[in-house]
């Protein structure tokens, strides 16, 4: 049957082919080099416009490779390349598309790695949507956003605590290699599913200029975790050119707004923001843009800003969607008054600030709760976690404060030793394994009995096990704590007297255990 | 102040006054720019003057009236642009013509009248 309808369909194919010599407007290319082209011509262009190389004896066999048109100048025009330049040569023609840039959205981007421009590269067949969305797009207007108001929970006790980030806020991530930037990150993905299992937050994942290894290695992390299957991995790795590194997080953040639009709740990392700073740079020196501070252009806080400032917390008459961003910067020795951290650390609602100093003392995650804040999260903070947390603040400062006296080991009244050693345990409640983010009630079961003076007979040494253990007695015999808090959100009276009751029983029976 | 190859075109252009160009260039020390300057002077001048470069390729051999022909429909394309035309022939077009300039492309040609089959 089907050579018979081969051929007919081809017949119509051919009646129906009309074809008129039209006038098409061109371009050539004058010089090629560093994923960087100069092009004469194209009158008609537009700023950021997709425009097509045809490459010489190549031309009509599909194998075109596309740019970006990013300065229009009197003569010419320079664009980026967006793939392979190799075989671009002087003298080839270009021809302007008429459209910017877009990237395929939608929910089957789900649970796939992709590269900026939309491509797979997980290995599990190319994407059938057929919506997309162009990857420059404006920030939600000033009617079309609501205040941060429903939390997003981390899963990481320092954070959701003291440093609570709300839905559709920009809280940055900043700190020193090796501080374990990436594995907050990889922890907030991975407690989505803890959250809420049948919707969970959708979380898009950006990895800019990273090694393919450790990508690989996430990629796997997350899947073995069931993580994968809410989340959407956006890469450009090391090897790719600058253009894709300076692509990547516009591309990921419209995949994002597709879901804040829809009404859904999306977080979206970009890991990390220093890199990408590194890739605009070279494309702006390569263009010929005037260096300025550290040879950053003159539009860096632009490229950022513009960036973070999509993220949003839609109006309920938009949906009530919302985008969280957790922008990532690496900071070299510690240096945030740096460029583009200062850059960024204003640009955002607040930072997270990891020191290795705090890694190799054995606190992980290695947050500075003193240098850390967020400027708007305490208003989607959860009445629970309020209640408890504000203290937890008050007291680690006191604690702080102390320590430094310590050092010199002189006689102490026995209310600076009580401080001292609430402090000591405060800092162990907040100590978490890597991976293995602790859900919303657990959370504020650990923290109850700490700031409410439970551990304060413990050694310090095995406040970890305690909790451990505490957390899981709770979920074996009274499990009602947990569906309460789940439900309520916050500690009422009852639930207070309840919680108290639990811990002293499970207190007395640890104690009984080693004597 | 600092002036850009552009820049010295213009004057150039402005001016025509080579020896007095020619001076200013080395008061300026930038005699070196002078073959950037020139190849940007005649970009200049063709742009002011509204001449385009136009090449012409057809597969057979064409008479002086399609000659014409051709190169009016040319200036048309070019919005009324002088055209100074420069023909050439190439057989593996088949049939018909091809127009290229730095700035457009008409491909008139059997052979692109296939490769657009092929692709559609």
């Amino acid at each position: 049957m089907a050579k018979n309808d081969i051929i007919k369909n081809l017949e119509e194919r051919i009646a129906t082919f009309q074809d008129k010599a039209a006038v098409e407007k061109i371009g050539r290319v004058i010089a090629i080099g560093d994923g960087i082209a100069e092009i004469a011509g194209l009158s008609d262009v537009v700023s950021s416009e997709m425009i097509e190389f045809v490459s010489s004896g190549k031309e009509g066999t599909g194998g075109e490779v596309f740019g970006l048109a990013l300065n229009l100048q009197e003569d010419k025009v320079g664009a980026i390349i967006l793939g392979d330049d190799k075989h671009i040569r002087e003298g080839d023609i270009v021809k302007g598309t008429g459209s910017v840039l877009s990237v395929p959205v939608g929910e089957e981007l789900l649970g796939r790695v992709l590269n900026p421009l939309g491509k797979t590269l997980d290995g599990k067949g190319d994407l059938k949507t057929s919506q997309t969305l162009p990857v420059e797009q404006d920030a939600p207007g000033i009617l079309d956003r609501e205040s941060v108001n429903t939390p997003l929970h981390t899963g990481v006790k320092a954070i959701d605590g003291m440093i609570p980030i709300g839905r559709g806020q920009r809280e940055l991530i900043i700190g020193d290699r090796q501080t374990g930037k990436t594995a907050l990150a990889l922890d907030a993905i991975i407690n989505q599913k803890q959250e809420n299992a049948e919707q969970p937050v959708i979380c898009i994942y950006v990895a800019i200029g990273q090694k393919k290894a450790t990508v690989a290695q996430l990629v796997r992390e997350l899947e073995e975790r069931d993580a994968l299957s809410h989340t959407i991995v956006v890469a450009a790795f090391a090897s790719d050119p600058a253009s894709l590194w300076y692509l990547a997080p516009y591309a990921a953040c419209s995949m994002g707004e597709y879901f804040r639009d829809k009404g859904r709740d999306a977080l979206i990392i970009y890991d990390d923001l220093s890199k990408h700073a590194w890739a605009y740079r070279q494309i702006s020196l390569l263009l010929k843009r005037p260096p300025g501070r550290e040879a950053y252009p003159g539009d860096i806080f632009y490229l950022h800003s513009r960036l973070l400032e999509r993220a949003a917390k839609l109006s309920k008459e938009k949906g009530g969607g919302s985008l969280t961003a957790l922008p990532i910067i690496e900071t070299q020795a510690g240096d945030i008054s740096a460029y583009v951290p200062t850059n960024v650390i204003s640009i955002t609602d607040g930072q997270i600030y990891l020191e290795s100093r705090l890694f190799y003392q054995g606190v992980r995650p290695a947050i500075n709760v003193g240098l850390s804040v967020s400027r708007v999260g305490s208003a989607a903070q959860t009445k629970a976690m309020k209640k408890i947390a504000g203290k937890l603040r008050l007291e680690l400062a006191q604690y702080r404060e102390l320590e430094a006296f310590v050092q010199f080991g002189q006689d102490l009244d026995p209310e600076t030793l009580k401080t001292l050693e609430k402090g000591r345990r405060l800092t162990e409640i907040l100590k978490q394994s890597n991976l293995e983010p602790l859900p919303f009630e657990k959370q504020v079961v650990e923290i109850f009995a700490g700031t409410q003076g439970y551990l304060d007979d413990i050694p310090v040494d095995k406040v970890a096990a305690f909790q451990k253990e505490l957390v899981r007695y709770i979920g074996n015999f009274e499990p009602q704590i947990y569906e309460t808090l789940k439900k309520e959100r916050e500690i009422s009276e009852k639930l207070d007297t309840l919680l108290r009751k639990a811990i002293e029983k499970m207190k007395a029976a640890w104690k009984q255990a080693r004597p | 102040m600092k002036y850009t190859v552009s820049d010295y075109a213009n004057i150039l252009y402005e001016t025509k006054d080579a020896e007095a160009f020619a001076k200013l260039l080395e008061r300026h020390y930038v005699i070196s720019w002078l073959p950037r300057i020139m190849e940007r002077f005649h970009a200049l001048r063709k742009k002011r003057e509204g001449i385009a470069d136009v090449t012409i390729t057809s597969a057979h051999s064409l008479s002086s009236a399609q000659k014409d022909k051709i190169s009016d429909l040319a200036a048309h394309a070019l919005e009324g642009k002088n055209v100074s035309a420069d023909f050439s022939l190439d057989p593996s077009l088949i049939g018909g013509f091809r127009i290229e300039s730095d700035e457009i492309l008409v491909r008139g040609s059997v052979r692109d009248t296939l490769e657009k089959l092929v692709n559609a």
